[in-house]
């Protein structure tokens, strides 16, 4: 599509680049401007970006940082952060405003605790193995593997409760 | 063996080496809540590929190709103008493919006129920053000029970044004519947004207007002590 690899791999990568932002994202609706930072923040980082290594990793790692950095603004800010016994209401009211409509899926994995929701969209979602969502994440192994199984054991706890 | 919820897991993510998986698999065999167990870390995968798969198959909104495509654009003029050297070699151009978020940018836009300024021409306080700050600096009404330069027929042209509106205006016998209008220095953002793109967009446009580098500090002063006369 462009006479360049980079760009040719990230407009491949977009589809992909949706999928975990819509995982990552607390409101559905800022899943897109999570998708445009991140590309644009690659954009801006070309050069960090070593030829012939592999550009999803490095594209995921990019969203997750900012992810991360905006998570920790707004908790700062908010300070009436959902906390656990919010159960599911967590999150609705955004995204009723912006007339999206959270599944039980997106509401079971709010409740989840950043780190561990991270570990589960890479893993379960993203289909990465263990060592490859541990180095995006910047982790060691074990600790990428507990936090999987924490977040894995939550959600089908909450989501059997559903069922 | 016992089999962990680790093992378990780590079985149904196909991260065993095969000794080990072949013992779980034996202990699956032999054990019907060991089999219910990893039936429903299963389905867990299946709910999560349920509700995110399909985002695959969705078209990719325009917006974000836009970015990418932007950035291409300034690879190929880089290949294009690479007898104008000079130009990339400012710092102000270097933002490189920062520079090329363009998207939010609306090239020749004309705004209704305000205060008795011709239309399509910058009201006075815009005009009074445009004639006065360097680049750099920032006026008393918070306008921050960016760069300046000269387009293809020799105006003075400058990207400046004001609370309302960024944008680029050329100087000519009626005043500033702008020349293009970009998002709002300071807009609302969304939370992902990040700061200083409106800036990026406006070095992008400049990039295709200009005709030769943008000015340094000795011409910009120059320029400013001649009244931003057309020129060479």
């Amino acid at each position: 599509m462009y006479n360049d690899a980079f760009l040719t791999g990230l407009t491949a990568l977009l589809p992909r680049l949706r999928r975990f932002a819509a995982g990552l994202a607390r409101d559905p609706a800022d899943a897109d401007d999570l998708c445009q930072a991140a590309i644009e923040r690659a954009l801006v980082s070309r050069q960090q970006w070593q030829d012939g290594t592999r550009l999803d990793s490095w594209m995921y790692r990019i969203m997750r940082n900012i992810w991360i950095d905006t998570a920790r603004a707004r908790t700062r800010r908010d300070k009436t952060f959902a906390h656990e016994e919010a159960g599911l209401t967590v999150g609705t009211s955004g995204g009723q405003e912006a007339q999206v409509e959270l599944t039980m899926v997106d509401r079971a994995l709010q409740t989840l605790p950043d780190e561990q929701r991270e570990a589960v969209l890479l893993v379960l979602v993203e289909g990465y193995k263990y060592a490859e969502a541990a180095a995006i994440i910047g982790c060691p192994i074990g600790t990428l593997t507990s936090r999987l199984l924490r977040g894995r054991e939550a959600l089908m706890v909450k989501l059997g409760e559903a069922a | 063996m016992t089999v962990s919820p680790e093992q378990l897991a780590a079985y149904a993510d196909g991260e065993l080496d095969e000794i080990t998986a072949a013992h779980v698999r034996r202990a699956i065999e032999d054990d019907p809540a060991l089999a219910q167990e990893l039936a429903k870390l299963s389905e867990l995968r299946s709910m999560l590929a349920a509700r995110f798969d399909p985002i695959l198959a969705e078209p990719v909104p325009e917006r974000l190709h836009q970015p990418i495509k932007s950035a291409a654009k300034v690879v190929n003029l880089a290949d294009v103008r690479s007898a104008r050297q000079q130009l990339w070699q400012r710092p102000q151009f270097r933002l490189g493919a920062g520079a090329a978020i363009a998207a939010s940018l609306v090239v020749a836009v004309l705004v209704g006129g305000r205060g008795g300024t011709p239309q399509g021409y910058a009201d006075r306080q815009l005009a009074a920053a445009l004639d006065t700050s360097l680049s750099g600096e920032t006026a008393p009404d918070g306008t921050r000029m960016l760069l300046s330069f000269r387009d293809s027929t020799g105006a003075a042209c400058r990207g400046y970044a004001a609370a309302a509106n960024s944008g680029i205006a050329c100087h000519d016998d009626h005043g500033w004519k702008l020349k293009a209008l970009g998002a709002a220095g300071k807009q609302q953002t969304t939370q992902y947004q990040q700061a200083g793109s409106p800036d990026a967009a406006i070095m992008a446009a400049a990039q295709d207007m200009a005709a030769g580098p943008a000015f340094d500090t000795a011409a910009e002063a120059a320029a400013r002590k001649a009244g931003w006369r057309t020129g060479k």
